[in-house]
């Protein structure tokens, strides 16, 4: 009772303090990019007197509180120069503040994130990474990614090498959030994940969340990727135009209206037919004799455009276009030639289409009612497509003439997600110290989990078509504050409301959210945070790259939504202002996860999809260490992850535990610029990793033996004279994870303001070949003519790979 | 590796048709890189027979040096159509066990034959007045059966020569809508259409049930070899299953790693296919199977076959 008394002392004095404070001296004002004038979210405002901080909100605005009229403040944000005040006198009116980029020739460097955010925030597992700093990250094939780049955090598994796989604390692949202005998509891949399927150019900046999320995130358990997309330029043209070795992109920003309208456009394209289209037509032209033809193409595109206006002195309505695709034609045709045997016209055609990617268009309008009060309203439509088709045809003689005859049958296999979406938000700056932000938001989501179209023409086979599409609606409402009730804590406290109504089912989840920073000292803090994820889509995967059979299905009546729980605690500490180390723990309780049942794939095809899943639970915990230094000619961080996660499904494994495929223990990672002459810079990213796990066969057995194939069948002849036994899931791990990947830029200055930028990437610099698998090995090759015995032998995929690119900035 | 070296499991395998008596293999799994200096038999197990779970009677070891198992397990018993057959085995390993029940057998009504003749340009022919492309034959399979309306079936096609060996030739399921419906579209995602299955290919009634249903499959190979030799008779089977058995089957034969989805297990992109096992405390199978033969003359369409 005592404690409890004592409890509500201390709120009602942190209370009375918040309020007391709205009437002491403070500043505001306005901070605006000094290129673009556009308004500055994000930046943080402090008070170097009293070590108090604010930060922007989408207006620009602040206010901060002031102890005397000498005291300074200082604004910072990622990409830009500090800028430091000076506040002789208060002005009456709010200040305006432009921040200068350091989007100069020489500042063409990494920057990881604010140091200043880690200890004066009370966000746990925040990293927010700029357009250069993804840019610098050396990568296979030279392509600036942003997953690859996130692939470097503690914590942050990276899947299958090569692959844009992203583990968030021992999650899955589709437990992450992705969004863009605040808008969701899906396919976050091209190629199977070896791409990230949305653009660097279009990218101004990335929030990436793994803990103690604030409340105005929700429907994924482990982590959110907040994009913020480039805004057009609204004084002058500027683009650029990227060459690599795969693909190339051109980016073009301005005014429509000088200072009143802008656009933002870019598209990236993968050129690999420039390979495959003259082989091929080399190939054909040798088959074409033998009555052959082979059809194969693939490749990528992504657009983003965005146009902004503005209205009035603080509205503005932005568009926000985005498409991204990958499309596959392979196929072959048999056609009958002019020799005597091929009398008769014959045309077989067997087609391949695969077509999978995301469509996003959204309009938002944001204002601001006072100084105090901004407000936004968006509404959006997303669509998420992946589709599988065949078609066979086969004509037999000449169509219109005698004895003609045609036969076809087509194969169509697709599934997707059509979401209309609106949401709106208010931003209240209660006082200086009290930030409240409400929001509402409403999706209707169409799924189509599995539509299945099957035909032939000859009649034989029973049409067989599932044309199920599945209409659900969520609605959900949060209520978030920062407060800040002594100089030396930082509360962030919110709630998540959601419903989700799918085939007559409810359901009703809230979601607690808090973190608190305590400031020990200036240069040293310690927070702690609680969240609680539901989610209502999964991804369901046979496979552990992007793949067009990665089906996203709804939450049903079989299945509770994906529900998730984490707490985490962090230590922050400023090293002789230059270093920030942090050290950050958590532990996530995973439920109602789904993965396919064993033996799904013996299950007849047209069996609903519902029937081939289980569901189960997982949990990881872990620590994530990491020092950095984000400002000088020398910048970079080492990051290291300790972690363990597993998973349950009672119908799988037998129903016992077992850890899961990215249980990678401990995972280091090195990365570092260098500035080494005023228009050249150094990059180096050094990964270390405990192997994944995989399933392997250790054991063999015998088929059977001694029945006539009159009772059962013989067996294919290959190396394994035996069976594989599989005694249970991910019960090997692979041998340990490492390699070096390094990046040269070159920066070469052009007439008027224009500039060209090499640059150099080798990937895997020293040439690990680091294993992706086990095989097993029972050919009897020899060797100094003795018989090979059986063995396993790992195989591992990419050597070292340069790459180079070239950018021209206009 | 050894690290992870388990403790062995028994393995119990049988195939029970009405067509001969029960016998069973019984053995041990054994580490991969042991498995050519190991026999795995087990040859003093106890194996139990239970007929509509009334026992019938034990299970002999028979010795028999041309089976690699060294002998199998035999009894006197010979099972008939629905008979419940259960099969209990003890070793010094553990117990295990299985039951499974007879199917229904379904007829082949008819078989048909027709060929194309074609070049095919990775058989190179050099002769005196140079060289040229070799010859090949496509034999079209055409087999008719009727599937039974009133229950699930599970199937299995095999086409062999008359010496009980998988045939010389390519077979190839793909010109048949039942094997082409089955296949993921993913597998088919390659310039490659073929659908192989050389010692034989199982599906289900799920897309002709109760039809009468003429299946293609075709066969290809050099054309010299159809015109000489033993190669003049083809049998088809069908073989009927129980659902176990058809798991078994279809993972031993409808899954290779010559499809998309086999590739991607072969580089770990995919968890690996894991064979179905009904054997109750180890692994294996009891299988239940009813088999129907058809044996057809290639010679109804190569006349000029050289005796």
């Amino acid at each position: 009772m005592t404690k409890f008394v004592k409890r509500i002392l201390l709120c009602a004095i942190l209370i009375s303090y918040t309020l007391s404070s709205a009437s002491a001296q403070k500043i505001e004002g306005y901070v605006y990019d000094e290129q673009s004038k556009e308004a500055m979210l994000g930046v943080v405002v402090r008070n170097l007197a009293t070590a108090k901080t604010t930060t922007t909100a989408e207006s620009g605005y602040f206010i901060i509180e002031l102890h005397n009229q000498s005291d300074k403040i200082i604004l910072s944000s990622i990409g830009y120069n500090d800028k430091i005040i000076a506040v002789a006198n208060i002005p009456s009116k709010p200040m305006v503040f432009y921040m200068e980029s350091k989007s100069n020739m020489l500042s063409e460097t990494v920057v990881y994130g604010n140091s200043n955010d880690k200890l004066q925030t009370s966000n746990i597992g925040l990293t927010v990474l700029s357009q250069k700093t993804i840019k610098n990250i050396p990568t296979v094939f030279g392509e600036a990614d942003i997953i690859k780049s996130l692939q470097l955090q503690p914590g942050v598994s990276a899947g299958i090498e090569g692959f844009a796989g992203m583990l968030v604390h021992g999650g899955n692949d589709d437990q992450n959030l992705f969004l863009l202005d605040g808008n969701p998509i899906y396919q976050m891949n091209h190629l199977g994940g070896l791409f990230s399927a949305y653009n660097v150019e279009s990218v101004k900046d990335l929030s990436f969340y793994k803990a103690a999320f604030p409340s105005r995130y929700g429907g994924r358990l482990s982590s959110v990727v907040d994009i913020t997309t480039a805004d057009g330029d609204y004084n002058k043209y500027h683009g650029n135009l990227m060459l690599g070795l795969t693909s190339g992109n051109i980016s073009i920003s301005g005014p429509i209206i000088k200072d009143k309208t802008s656009f933002h456009i870019a598209i990236r394209r993968s050129w690999l037919e420039l390979i495959s289209v003259p082989a091929l037509w080399v190939m054909n032209a040798s088959k074409k004799k033998e009555g052959k033809k082979e059809i194969g193409n693939y490749a990528f595109t992504d657009l983003n455009i965005k146009l902004n206006q503005r209205i009035g002195q603080t509205g503005e309505l932005s568009l926000l276009l985005y498409y991204g695709n990958d499309k596959l034609k392979i196929g072959e045709h048999e056609f009958s030639t002019d020799k005597a045997e091929d009398a008769e016209h014959y045309l077989h055609k067997d087609i391949n289409r695969l077509n999978w990617g995301n469509f996003l268009t959204a309009l938002k309008w944001k204002t601001k009612f006072s100084d105090n009060l901004t407000y936004d309203l968006s509404a959006s439509y997303t669509r998420y497509k992946s589709e599988q088709s065949q078609l066979i045809e086969t004509d037999y003689g000449i169509k219109g003439e005698e004895n003609y005859e045609r036969e076809e049958m087509h194969k169509n296999l697709t599934n997707g997600i059509d979401d209309f979406n609106v949401s709106t938000s208010l931003t209240y700056r209660v006082t200086p110290n009290y930030l409240l932000r409400f929001g509402l938001n409403y999706v209707n989501h169409l799924f189509t989990p599995q539509r299945i179209d099957n035909s032939s023409t000859n009649g034989q086979i029973i049409e067989n078509n599932t044309h199920e599409r599945l209409s659900a609606n969520e609605a959900s409402a949060f209520i978030d504050a920062d407060i800040q009730p002594v100089s030396w804590l930082q509360i962030n406290a919110g709630v998540r409301g959601s419903l989700f109504n799918i085939s007559g089912v409810t359901y009703k989840m809230i979601e607690p959210r808090l973190s608190a920073n305590v400031m020990l000292l200036p240069t040293m803090s310690v927070k702690a945070g609680y969240s609680r994820m539901n989610q209502f889509v999964q991804q369901i995967s046979d496979s552990y790259v992007s793949l067009p059979t990665d089906f996203w299905m709804p939450i049903t009546d079989a299945f509770k939504p994906l529900n998730s729980d984490q707490i985490s605690a962090g230590f922050y500490y400023k090293i002789a202002n230059k270093y920030t180390l942090s050290i950050e723990g958590y532990y996530k309780w995973m439920r109602n996860l789904l993965e396919y049942k064993d033996g799904y794939d013996l299950m007849p095809t047209s069996i609903s999809w519902n029937e081939k899943l289980t569901s189960g639970t997982g949990t990881a915990y872990g620590i994530d260490f990491m020092i950095e230094k984000d400002f000088g000619r020398f910048k970079g961080f080492l990051g290291y992850g300790l972690m363990w996660t597993d998973r349950h499904f009672d119908e799988l494994n037998n129903g016992r535990n077992f850890p899961s495929k990215y249980d990678n223990r401990h995972k280091v990672n090195i990365s570092l610029s260098y500035i080494l002459r005023p228009n050249i810079d150094i990059n180096l990213s050094w990964t270390y990793m405990t192997g994944n796990r995989v399933t392997l066969s250790l054991e063999n057995y015998q088929y059977i033996n001694g029945f006539p194939t009159n009772i059962a069948p013989g067996y294919p002849n290959n190396d394994e004279d035996m069976l594989n036994y599989y005694s249970s899931k991910n019960n090997v791990r692979l041998p340990a994870y490492h390699r070096l990947d390094l990046g040269l830029n070159i920066y070469m200055p052009k007439k008027n303001n224009h500039l060209g930028i090499w640059n150099v990437s080798i990937y895997n610099a020293y040439c690990q070949m680091n294993p992706i698998v086990i095989q097993k090995c029972n050919d009897k090759s020899t060797i100094n003519g003795e018989v090979l015995k059986p063995r396993f032998r790992t195989l591992a995929l990419f050597p070292i790979i340069p790459s180079v690119s070239y950018t021209y900035k206009f | 590796m050894d690290k992870y070296r388990p403790a062995p499991k028994v393995v119990l395998n049988s195939a029970v048709s009405s067509d001969t008596v029960v016998m069973a293999n019984v053995g041990r799994t054994v580490f991969f890189t042991d498995s050519r200096d190991v026999d795995p038999t087990i040859c003093d197990a106890d194996v139990s027979l239970y007929v509509n779970d009334k026992i019938k009677e034990k299970l002999v070891w028979i010795p028999d040096t041309m089976l690699s198992t060294g002998g199998i397990y035999k009894s006197t018993y010979y099972p008939k159509i629905g008979d419940k057959i259960r099969l209990e085995a003890r070793t010094l390993l553990g117990e295990v066990w299985a039951e499974d029940i007879i199917p229904d057998r379904t007829l082949i009504n008819d078989v048909k034959l027709s060929f194309i003749e074609r070049e095919n340009s990775d058989i190179i022919i050099g002769g005196p007045n140079g060289s040229g492309y070799g010859i090949e034959y496509k034999i079209t399979y055409s087999i008719t059966f009727k599937d039974n309306p009133d229950m699930k079936n599970y199937y299995c096609i095999r086409i062999e020569d008359i010496g009980c060996n998988s045939v010389n030739g390519l077979l190839d399921y793909s010109s048949d809508d039942v094997f082409r419906a089955q296949q993921p579209i993913i597998d088919s995602s390659t310039s490659s259409k073929l659908i192989e299955g050389q010692e034989g290919r199982t599906f289900t009634d799920e897309y002709i049930n109760g039809k009468t249903y003429t299946m293609k499959i075709t066969e290809t190979d050099e054309h010299t070899l159809y015109h000489y030799g033993k190669h003049k008779y083809r049998r088809i089977i069908l073989y009927s299953l129980s659902e176990s058995y058809y798991k078994y089957l279809t993972g031993i034969l409808n899954y290779g790693s010559s499809t998309i989805s086999g590739s991607l297990i072969d580089f770990g992109f995919s968890e690996p296919f894991v064979h179905y096992s009904n054997i109750n405390g180890g692994v294996g199978i009891l299988g239940m199977v009813q088999s129907e033969s058809y044996i057809i003359d290639l010679r109804t369409i190569f006349p000029d076959y050289w005796e």
